[in-house]
């Protein structure tokens, strides 16, 4: 069998490619949304972990050690498998709220190890000029967090992409899933695993391509202010 | 002189000692068992297929998935692939590249319907359907369909038939076991399986959902209530105890019933040119079959 024959079993064949980008989709749904509520629910993590109150900060630390140190696919079985068991929530859900859990603890401690290396000196001046506590922060704390966190967060998302390749474990059939499933029927494991890897490196492009646009953006509004 | 010739005799001494000693390593592979471990099938292995030679190891490899097993097979991190006949006739016929080597045989192989322990009524009313579709000769039918040619012809994928407000029979595929269960081009489940699922829900008349899972939550997915059926389980149909099923599964009776492993190796030009493919020689088995003696394919 020529490699184009295979290529077209592999992709055309009996509209795979629409299997394919189903696949996708779920892929990236999974992963935007878990991004969203990650974050979100990462920002009050920290919040909370940088809180001076032991009774804030010591139940953050426990949920950052549990989240950070257990791997996801446990994580994701338990939740599936074990504490939503009996309810009748989508599988497609239940990963968003696994992966979410999991990004928060990532972005908690992100943001925690952002804020510490900002220069405390400048809201200290920023409060005596007259600024207000929230002021300072976003004004003087928020821009400086956001550029040291972003390389790092840029990280977080693309192996939030990665990580969500074992959601196969609970009936939501995702990119990977789909690239195992034509594997098996064509018996071309390789060249079907080649073109899985590929489409997840683009997807990995498009996320650096998203930031270095944001980057963009960013300077040209300072060369504006300038 | 003398020095030298002692050297050299030490040498030679040496390299016959470590030759001796070397053990040739065969690698085979096998898809994951549910309750038994490498170590565990290894050693029932050792008990029925002796090997021929005492300089042979033999160490079996679990995989997930086909596709993993393939590869392994491809970077040979395993020397064979062991799979009943019906997926081996599918690789074969896929890939041209595959051959069997040797074929074995082992009695009363089947493949059953699992159930959780505490849904006895659905595992009646399932042995009651198979005992109908087998008596009617409808199995039959649907094996010569799916099971005859595997590979060479892939049917269409199985449209269920709704039944008005009926209860709905949740079910898990793996779409790891071609031609009995994969996935077809469109994403929907096929194969044996889902053929035999749909006569089983019009004769019990019940709707029945498929849910495409991971081989290795298969057990966690009927247990925690998530699935009502998973199939394909292997089972041995001599035995009353099936020691590959966990605790908390009970089982269908067979719905197919097989009785030959065959051994796939990855043919190579390398290899053929200078290795041979004679791996007969490796074992003493109680029954063996080579295909290519047969004539089969």
């Amino acid at each position: 069998m020529s490699l184009n024959e295979i290529l077209y079993r592999i992709l055309i064949q009996g509209g795979s490619y629409l299997t394919i980008l189903k696949g996708l989709r779920a892929t990236v749904e999974i992963s935007v949304f878990s991004l969203f509520f990650g974050t979100l629910l990462g920002a009050f993590v920290c919040g909370l972990r940088m809180s001076r109150l032991k009774i804030f900060n010591i139940p953050a630390k426990i949920y950052i050690i549990l989240l950070r140190g257990s791997p996801v696919l446990m994580l994701l079985m338990l939740m599936y498998y074990g504490v939503f068991a009996r309810s009748s929530l989508e599988a497609n859900t239940i990963a968003i709220v696994t992966f979410s859990l999991n990004v928060a603890a990532h972005v908690a401690e992100l943001l925690r190890a952002s804020i510490s290396a900002t220069d405390f000196g400048q809201v200290e001046a920023a409060r005596t000029l007259g600024f207000s506590a929230f002021q300072a922060f976003r004004l003087v704390t928020l821009p400086q967090v956001i550029q040291i966190a972003k390389p790092v967060y840029q990280s977080t998302v693309v192996n939030l992409i990665q990580w969500t390749s074992v959601v196969g474990y609970v009936s939501i059939t995702d990119l990977t899933r789909v690239i195992n499933n034509i594997a098996s029927r064509t018996m071309q494991p390789m060249i079907t695993i080649i073109i899985g890897m590929l489409i997840y490196l683009a997807l990995a492009y498009v996320v650096h391509g998203i930031f270095a646009l944001t980057d963009m953006i960013s300077n040209r509004g300072k060369e504006k202010e300038v | 002189m003398k020095k030298f010739l002692s050297v050299v005799l030490v040498l030679l001494l040496m390299a016959g000692t470590s030759y001796g000693l070397e053990k040739k390593v065969i690698k085979l592979g096998l898809l994951s068992k549910l309750n038994t471990t490498e170590e565990q099938f290894m050693e029932t292995w050792r008990k029925t297929f002796a090997p021929k030679n005492e300089n042979l190891e033999i160490v079996i490899k679990f995989y997930d998935n086909l596709n993993a097993m393939q590869m392994a097979l491809n970077v040979n991190d395993i020397n064979e692939m062991i799979l009943p006949d019906f997926t081996a006739d599918y690789v074969m016929n896929m890939d041209k590249s595959y051959r069997s080597s040797l074929v074995l045989r082992s009695k009363g192989m089947g493949l059953a319907f699992g159930f959780s322990a505490e849904n006895k009524h659905l595992q009646m009313q399932f042995n009651e359907a198979l005992t109908a579709l087998i008596s009617d000769w409808t199995l039959s039918a649907l094996e010569g369909i799916y099971i005859a040619s595997p590979g060479m012809t892939e049917p269409e994928p199985i449209e269920f038939r709704n039944f008005e407000g009926a209860e709905e029979i949740r079910i898990a595929v793996t779409g790891d076991l071609p031609p009995i269960d994969y996935i077809a081009a469109d994403g929907r489940p096929a194969g044996f399986s889902t053929a035999v699922l749909s006569e089983i829900g019009r004769y019990l008349k019940k709707n029945i959902k498929l849910i495409n899972i991971e081989a290795g939550a298969r057990t966690a997915a009927l247990t925690s209530g998530r699935v009502d059926v998973v199939f394909w389980y292997e089972i041995d149909t001599t035995k009353e105890v099936q020691p590959d099923v966990p605790e908390g599964i009970i089982l269908s009776q067979p719905y197919y019933e097989w009785d030959r492993f065959v051994h796939l190796v990855k043919v190579r030009d390398e290899d053929k040119k200078t290795k041979g493919w004679d791996p007969s020689s490796w074992w003493s088995v109680r029954d063996v079959i080579n295909l290519h003696d047969t004539g089969a394919q």
